[in-house]
């Protein structure tokens, strides 16, 4: 039978895609890439400033020399400024300058560019200004004139341009190859470790689906995993070991004191029947109720271990939890009645859960019994169940003495009784087996005060609409 | 009653002969799976009662092999294990009931009857009667000297039970399983409350009681006025 808890595929691929990018391992080498990323756009700021500034500290030389000549053509010559600068233009090719007056028209040159601010300069094409053809770019330095006005003075830095968009393309390209490795990486990196995690995961279901020969998959690569997988192999062969051992003696157990127990009982049953001694006849009848009652305590106890120790959930089928409770709460009415109580039910239409029916029958009427056995006459039990979520919920309140908190865990463990209740009838095994069953099907109980009484609240999973129907 | 018993406990083959003798039944032992499965398949019995853990052949084997060969006689098991899936496994063999060790001699005489005639009787029928009480399992409806009887569903299928058993001892046991389907034994007095509830209604006001309490088995819905 297909497990009904499978989603169908397409669900879950994208269930699986997602929990990759969950994945540990899969945020770690994605936060190195970061960090690696962050360390190469420092290294390329760093070449980046370093190349200009070194190119910078050669073109100031060389700007100071043109500026020095043009004094000196000034001084020699007794030219203005202006003719000092067209001479100059024509002199030295590659060169460029702007000489603008103190109203910032720009009187000479063969870069106009009015307005500047005195300091460093770059020009390109990107900026809007209108350079000679072939050039690229010009670097250049803006200072006050002599005799008021800004002279600019620049180079030709077509060359640094390139160098630097060569540069960048080195580094966009390094960058963009090394992002893509490093995210190609850390998928292959989570998607392999989520595969090795998966197979021990995958293990660990089927194994508590009741295969408890079943092992995980060593890689043979002798890592970390490996070794967490071996310690883990080690440990369910323990925990095989374990439930066999106490399967075998309880099967043991079972047989070996139900032997002797089945004899006495036999005997005494004969002996009863004997017309020799008609008198005896009540201590035999006195006798065989004790008989009766320690194979019942021993049936209790042998059923709680085999519940306990079974871990197959292979017969579960899908349990219509309305009729049932609907089935128990008619039956246990006319009981109640009986005992001056009254049963109340309210169960909500199409309740269902996936579990074995002879054990949830047996769990809920050993809760009803409780109720009814522990109350006093006039008391109230309600039975109720509703769905929650992918929840069901049963509650079996009643308004009777009650559990004290602190006892509230201790009920569910085997032969604790309340003293108060000693007296009364009962082997202390009800709740015990309560709770086995409850384990078993995934579920959750707590006991709750009902002010007054005691309210015992249970929570299963829900068969969900694919479960397919109890065929019986 | 011809009854073949498959047990290897000597102890336990006395007791039972004992038992059943005493109900007037006519017992044969075999001490092995393969012995009893040649004396069933050999003689006509009315009824097999086998042990499941046996020598040579086991009963459940065993079992399965007499109905391989249509052999349909009714068979009761017995066993030590108690286990739910035990007792499924060995209706499914071909058991027609299951009682775990120990149990009372009364209860197997009843089991034992029950099984008996129903290997006798006819088809079930739409409209069970016993003396003026009527019962028609189409309609679910039940009537006493013409009076109709509104029945809870639970008193209604207790009331089917015994009269489809009318006239044998029916043990809260087999109520339990039967009616219930409770395969454990219940702290409280569910089967009494139920039985009083069904007496309340369809003896009560009637001239003479047809639900009789048997001391120490169970119930037994007949006609016939104590004798």
């Amino acid at each position: 039978m297909p497990d009904p808890h499978e989603a169908d595929p397409h669900e879950a691929r994208q269930r699986q895609g997602e929990r990759l990018f969950r994945m540990a391992s899969f945020r770690l080498a994605v936060l190195g890439m970061l960090l690696s990323s962050l360390g190469a756009i420092l290294t390329f700021a760093l070449i980046y400033g370093a190349t200009g500034q070194t190119v910078r500290a050669a073109l100031t030389a060389s700007i100071r020399d043109e500026r020095s000549e043009l004094m000196a053509d000034m001084r020699h010559d007794h030219l203005t400024l202006a003719q000092a600068v067209n001479r100059a233009i024509r002199s030295s090719p590659g060169t460029f300058f702007s000489l603008s007056g103190a109203d910032d028209r720009v009187i000479a040159g063969n870069l106009p560019v009015p307005g500047l601010s005195y300091g460093w300069q770059s020009f390109s094409r990107l900026d809007g200004i209108a350079l000679p053809a072939g050039i690229l770019a010009v670097d250049g330095m803006a200072m006050p004139a002599p005799g008021g006005g800004t002279l600019f003075i620049g180079k030709d830095a077509s060359w640094l341009a390139a160098l630097n968009s060569r540069i960048a393309y080195v580094f966009g390209a390094v960058f963009g190859a090394m992002t893509a490795l490093g995210l190609g990486a850390s998928l292959l990196i989570a998607h392999y470790s989520l595969q090795r995690v998966r197979a021990i995961s995958d293990a660990s279901r089927e194994i508590m689906a009741g295969d408890l020969s079943r092992r995980i998959k060593l890689y043979g690569r002798d890592d970390e995993l490996d070794r967490l997988t071996e310690d883990l192999n080690a440990m369910l062969g323990r925990i095989q070991l374990l439930v066999e051992n106490v399967r075998q003696v309880t099967n043991d157990v079972a047989h070996d004191l139900r032997s002797p127990l089945t004899r006495l009982r036999e005997r005494l049953e004969l002996a009863r029947a004997d017309p020799a001694h008609p008198a005896a006849a009540p201590a035999f009848e006195a006798a065989l109720a004790q008989v009766d009652e320690i194979v019942g305590i021993f049936d209790s106890l042998l059923r709680i271990a085999e519940i306990e120790a079974s871990v197959s959930r292979a017969g579960f089928v899908r349990v219509d939890l309305t009729a049932l409770l609907e089935f128990l709460a008619e039956s246990y009415e006319t009981v109640a009645d009986d005992r001056g109580q009254s049963l109340a039910a309210e169960i909500e239409a199409g309740l269902a859960m996936r579990g074995e029916r002879n054990l949830l029958v047996q769990m809920l009427t050993n809760l009803i019994e409780n109720a009814i056995r522990h109350c006093p006459p006039g008391s109230t039990i309600s039975l109720s169940g509703r769905r929650i979520g992918a929840e069901v919920e049963i509650l079996v309140a009643d308004d009777g003495p009650g559990v004290p908190e602190a006892e509230r865990e201790r009920v569910l463990r085997r032969f604790v009784r309340l003293d108060a209740s000693r007296h009364s009838p009962g082997n202390g095994l009800g709740l015990a087996l309560v709770s086995a069953v409850v384990a078993l099907h995934e579920g959750a109980i707590s006991l709750q005060d009902n002010t007054p009484g005691l309210r015992v609240h249970l929570r299963f999973p829900a068969a969900t609409d694919r479960t397919p129907p109890d065929p019986s | 009653m011809n009854v073949l018993l498959v047990e290897d406990d000597p102890l336990a083959v006395d007791y039972l002969r004992a038992g059943l003798a005493a109900e007037g039944h006519e017992v044969s032992a075999a001490a092995d799976g393969r012995q009893g499965l040649l004396q069933a398949a050999s003689n006509d019995f009315d009824l097999l009662i086998v042990d499941r853990m046996l020598p040579a052949l086991d009963g459940l084997s065993m079992v399965t092999a007499l109905r391989a060969m249509r052999i349909d006689t009714p068979v009761i098991f017995l066993t030590a294990r108690g286990r739910i899936d035990d007792r499924v496994e060995g209706l499914r063999a071909g058991g027609d009931d299951y009682l775990v060790k120990p149990f009372a001699l009364a209860e197997l005489a009843a089991r034992a009857a029950a099984l008996a005639r129903r290997r006798a009787v006819i088809p079930p029928a739409t409209v069970l009667k016993v003396a003026d009480l009527e019962l028609n399992r189409l309609s679910q409806t039940a009537m006493r000297a013409q009076r109709r009887i509104p029945l809870k569903p639970r008193e209604f299928r207790l009331l089917e039970y015994l009269m489809l058993h009318a006239g044998q001892v029916v043990t809260r046991t087999m109520l339990l399983e039967q009616v219930w389907d409770f395969h454990f034994d219940p702290q409280t007095s569910l089967v009494e409350s139920h039985v009083s509830r069904l007496r309340a209604k369809i003896d009560r006001d009637f001239g003479h009681e047809l639900i009789h309490t048997v001391r120490g088995s169970g119930y037994r819905l007949c006609d016939a006025r104590p004798a």
